[in-house]
């Protein structure tokens, strides 16, 4: 007989939540509090010197209709995180497939491809800002060497958004590789067996058999980058702080600007409450259309 | 093509794989090495003489030491108090049903920390610890103490029931259980976990920006500096960078494996 | 050591009602087995006992105190679990220490236990080992072993033999009963396996759906059957089912005109009942005249006996015979009922018809 998997004795539940006790008055003070706080931040009027007053939902009206930079930096944000996802997705399934048919993975090149993520942005920002120095940046060299012009890499208005993306592309793309690779070695092996003895070619089984099975994983990927893509702020910070102009400022640098630099820091806590509310919509959404890919 | 053709074909892409991550590293590595005036030359140089001049103008020009110590500090102190809370939130969660710190943990993951950093700013400023260890170790534990329940959960669940059972029968309350029987038995999974958190809070950034002064600042936080010192000091950046990324990277491979399988299974149960 | 006893207790899983209403009492030192199939609630009382599951209504007692609010840990009780429940990071030593330490004896007494368990059970080897170097025998006894070294008021089992292969399922069993007639300690043994809890019980607990069915020796329960569960569970084969017409004053099987065993107190009844006749309560007649003949399909050689399964007046019988009798499929046996030993039961609610002292609790 299987135990229950929660504890059913007698006495147990009150010591149980005692345990939960620290972690529980840190979440309230470090976290919902300060949620609740930012939420009334956000329909006030703050500013240093003068009282603070409430104006109803006057910085989400002013933010909507009166802020150009505001619509900017959504747009900024959307687009950056599509761009970065599809490419992440794209070449993470590329590479779990490699990994896949490697079989053994060596310590060496695990180890290798952990460490993008497990860099801190900050020097990942570092890193590029170097290589891609309009002047002096080995990428433009490089671009010299196959006959490309160069680019101004991050200091161009049009170019920065991609920049940006392959920067957390080759960031983040060993980390989505791990994940589909995960999802792979889940699959049935009996079902590409009877794909095989069926005669499916290789390019039909993957498009028709493989992706389709790997579609809760795909989905579970994208939900987790989706979550830090949404909110972009460090290598951004790092490398252009929203330059050139706002041409690559995100919600997240926005709000920290409006706050941090011009300590609005009731229009800073409405932008953030709005991107809370899109990053929340959109795994939602991701969550429940992975209900369709599970079978 | 034939199997073997096509395995070659697959090896082929991934050493080309692991070029395209590696290059940019050790692209950096290298640069640090390089005397001050090969770093900025152009055409970019791949053979120098190799020097440590970066990392002492590095040392001599800022109070890097310091920083470091203040990220060391401040890393071991938020993985130290999000073990603290974690470690038993979720032996509790894993055996009841108890499952607030799950959402609350999945909702800390979601919300972007300058929504978080604003009433902190206000609240550490009243409070006159803007500068102070405790405002950037108490804030780091935010992303610490969701890391360790996350990681240790899984763990915790793979105990089977009937143990616990077994310990309550022999006189145990659920305390001396997770002492005596269940932290041991997920010791692994403590170690990726105090690890993953320790990186991730080394690595956090947006919260030293706001709630550090100069003395306090973390490697993270002032290597910001670094960088708007001009083209002449690239080479101590590359040096910094380099040393910035060191800690994490080998604590990381200490557990590797564990920590690629952990991903991967995490993946499957999404 | 204590009696344990339950009085009207309730149990509810949300909105069903596992056990409705049972009462029973276990005196001090006896051996009781509860069986029946799964599902029956014989795991959730024993659970109930230990603290491992609330009680929705009426009062456990242990002793004379009343535990429905105690922790598990302060009923001083043992139990030894299906799976064992090892602390797979402790050596056996450690395994055995554990639940002392909890007690707060001093380190030589709890020694002094652990090495009077480890000679009684012959785990001294292993003391040394972790559980998952051990074999399964190995790790059920420790188990029994993490059990008796506590001295607790009362031992319970959960279907400990479940896991290990039958050869050494027999053997453990004789041990578990050596030892509890050296310890004489208060034991709830569960089991699904009815050989099990008539070779080991004192008294059985017959349960179906979380009701009592009947509580009695094995003897009792085997002889006096109190209802066609009952009768059906205990004993293998089964006992053999066959219903009855009433005839007048008197039954029919089929065209047969049968006389009905002299216990048996048919008036009640409606125009149907069932008779109940055990296997080795067949026999082969040379009275062609009287016999039941046999329609004969499959034989089961036992060496000491044999099974033989057929048909009788469009029945399925089994019967028990002599290893000596000459028998095939395909024969015809002829065979003769011993009626006075037959069982009769009311075909609706399944209760015995048979005059004499009521199995009942």
């Amino acid at each position: 007989m299987a135990a229950a998997t929660h504890s059913t004795a007698i006495g147990s539940g009150r010591q149980l939540r005692a345990l939960t006790a620290p972690a529980v008055i840190f979440t309230v003070v470090m976290i919902a509090f300060p949620f609740a706080y930012t939420v009334w931040l956000s329909v006030h009027n703050v500013a240093i010197g003068s009282p603070t007053r409430f104006n109803g939902g006057a910085n989400y009206v002013a933010l909507a209709t009166s802020d150009p930079v505001f619509w900017q930096s959504v747009r900024v944000t959307l687009v950056l995180f599509a761009v970065s996802l599809v490419l992440q997705l794209g070449a993470g399934t590329w590479i779990a497939m490699l990994l896949y048919r490697a079989k053994r993975l060596p310590g060496a090149l695990r180890s290798l491809l952990i460490s993008p993520f497990i860099m801190p942005p900050v020097v990942v920002g570092m890193m590029w800002l170097v290589i891609l120095d309009p002047s002096i940046g080995a990428a433009n060299f490089l671009l010299e060497k196959i006959g490309l012009p160069p680019s101004l890499w991050l200091a161009s208005p049009q170019w920065v958004i991609p920049t940006v993306a392959l920067i957390d592309t080759w960031q983040w793309t060993p980390y989505v590789a791990l994940i589909v690779l995960g999802g792979l070695q889940s699959l049935p092996p009996n079902v590409f067996e009877a794909a095989q003895i069926d005669g499916t070619s290789r390019w039909r089984t993957f498009w028709r058999i493989t992706l389709p099975m790997l579609g809760p994983t795909l989905v579970t990927a994208a939900i987790l980058r989706s979550v830090d893509l949404l909110r972009f702020f460090d290598i951004i910070y790092i490398t252009t702080q929203g330059g050139p102009g706002d041409a690559s400022t995100t919600l997240n640098i926005y709000g920290f600007r409006q706050g941090f630099e011009f300590f609005e820091l009731g229009y800073a806590a409405a932008i953030m409450v709005s991107l809370s509310a899109i990053v929340l919509g959109a795994v939602l959404t991701m969550m429940r259309a992975r209900r369709h890919f599970i079978y | 093509m034939s199997e073997k053709w096509v395995d070659r074909l697959s090896h082929l892409q991934l050493a080309m794989v692991a070029l395209v991550v590696l290059a940019p590293v050790a692209w950096m590595v290298l640069s640090s090495f390089k005397p001050s005036s090969e770093v900025t030359a152009y055409p970019p140089k791949l053979l120098f003489s190799a020097t440590l001049d970066n990392y002492r103008q590095l040392f001599s020009t800022t109070p890097f030491a310091r920083y470091a110590l203040n990220s060391f500090l401040v890393s071991a102190g938020s993985t130290l108090i999000g073990l603290l809370l974690g470690v038993p939130a979720a032996f509790a969660v894993s055996w009841s049903r108890i499952t607030w710190p799950a959402t609350v943990t999945l909702m800390a993951r979601m919300a972007p920390g300058t929504l978080f950093l604003l009433p902190w700013y206000l609240l550490f400023s009243k409070l006159d610890l803007i500068g102070s260890a405790w405002a950037l170790i108490l804030t780091h534990a935010v992303i610490t103490m969701p890391i360790v329940i996350w990681v240790l959960l899984p763990f915790y669940d793979s105990v089977p029931r009937s143990i616990f059972e077994a310990a309550q029968v022999d006189g145990c309350a659920p305390l001396r259980i997770l002492m005596r029987i269940a932290l041991p038995l997920v010791m692994p999974g403590l170690t990726v976990a105090s690890i993953l958190a320790f990186v991730y809070s080394w690595n956090y950034f947006q919260f030293a920006l706001v709630l550090s002064n100069s003395d306090s600042k973390t490697l993270v936080a002032a290597a910001f500096n670094f960088i708007g010192e001009g083209a002449t000091f690239w080479g101590a950046l590359m040096a910094a960078a380099t040393l910035i990324a060191l800690p994490p990277l080998l604590l990381a491979f200490a557990v590797q494996r564990r920590l690629v399988s952990g991903l991967s299974i995490g993946a499957v149960k999404g | 050591m204590a009696s344990i006893s339950f009085d009207r207790v309730v149990k509810r899983f949300g909105d069903v009602t596992v056990v409705p209403e049972l009462s029973l009492e276990i005196p001090d030192g006896e051996f009781i087995v509860f069986v029946g199939p799964s599902g029956c609630g014989k795991t959730t009382l024993l659970r109930m006992i230990a603290g491992l599951e609330r009680i929705d209504a009426g009062t456990v007692r242990i002793g004379d105190e009343i535990v429905n609010e105690v922790p598990p840990a302060r009923r001083n009780i043992a139990m030894v679990f299906q799976d064992y429940a090892l602390y797979p990071h402790m050596s056996v030593r450690q395994n055995l220490s554990f639940g002392l330490e909890n007690q707060k004896l001093p380190s030589a007494e709890i020694d002094r236990r652990v090495a009077q368990v480890a000679a009684m059970l012959q785990i001294e080897p292993y003391l040394d080992r972790r559980p998952k170097a051990l074999s399964g025998g190995q790790r059920q006894r420790v188990a029994m072993g993490r059990a008796m070294v506590r001295q607790p008021r009362a031992f319970l089992f959960d279907e400990p033999l479940s896991n290990l292969d039958a050869k050494l399922r027999v053997d453990v069993r004789g041990e578990i009963k050596k030892l509890f007639h050296e310890l004489r300690t208060t034991t709830v043994f569960v089991t699904h396996d009815q050989v099990e809890a008539m070779t080991m019980a004192d008294r059985i607990v017959v349960l179906q759906k979380g009701v009592i069915q009947q509580v009695g020796t094995p003897a009792e329960v085997y002889n006096r059957p109190a209802n066609l569960f009952v009768a059906g569970f205990i004993g293998t084969p089964t006992m053999n089912f066959i219903p009855l017409k009433r005839s007048g004053a008197q039954w029919r099987w089929g065209e047969r005109l049968l006389e009905l065993p002299q216990h048996a107190d048919a008036s009640t009844t409606g125009t149907g009942a069932v008779l109940g006749l055990r296997p080795e309560h067949w026999a082969v007649t040379p009275d062609a005249e009287q016999a039941f003949p046999m329609k004969v399909e499959i034989t089961e050689p036992l060496g000491s006996d044999t099974f033989v399964f057929g048909e009788i007046e469009g029945q399925r019988i089994v019967a028990r015979v002599g290893a000596d009798v000459p028998v095939v499929p395909g024969d015809l046996l002829p065979l003769r009922a011993d009626l006075e030993r037959a069982h009769l039961f009311d075909t609706a609610t399944g209760e015995t018809l048979l005059r004499a002292a009521s199995s009942r609790p």
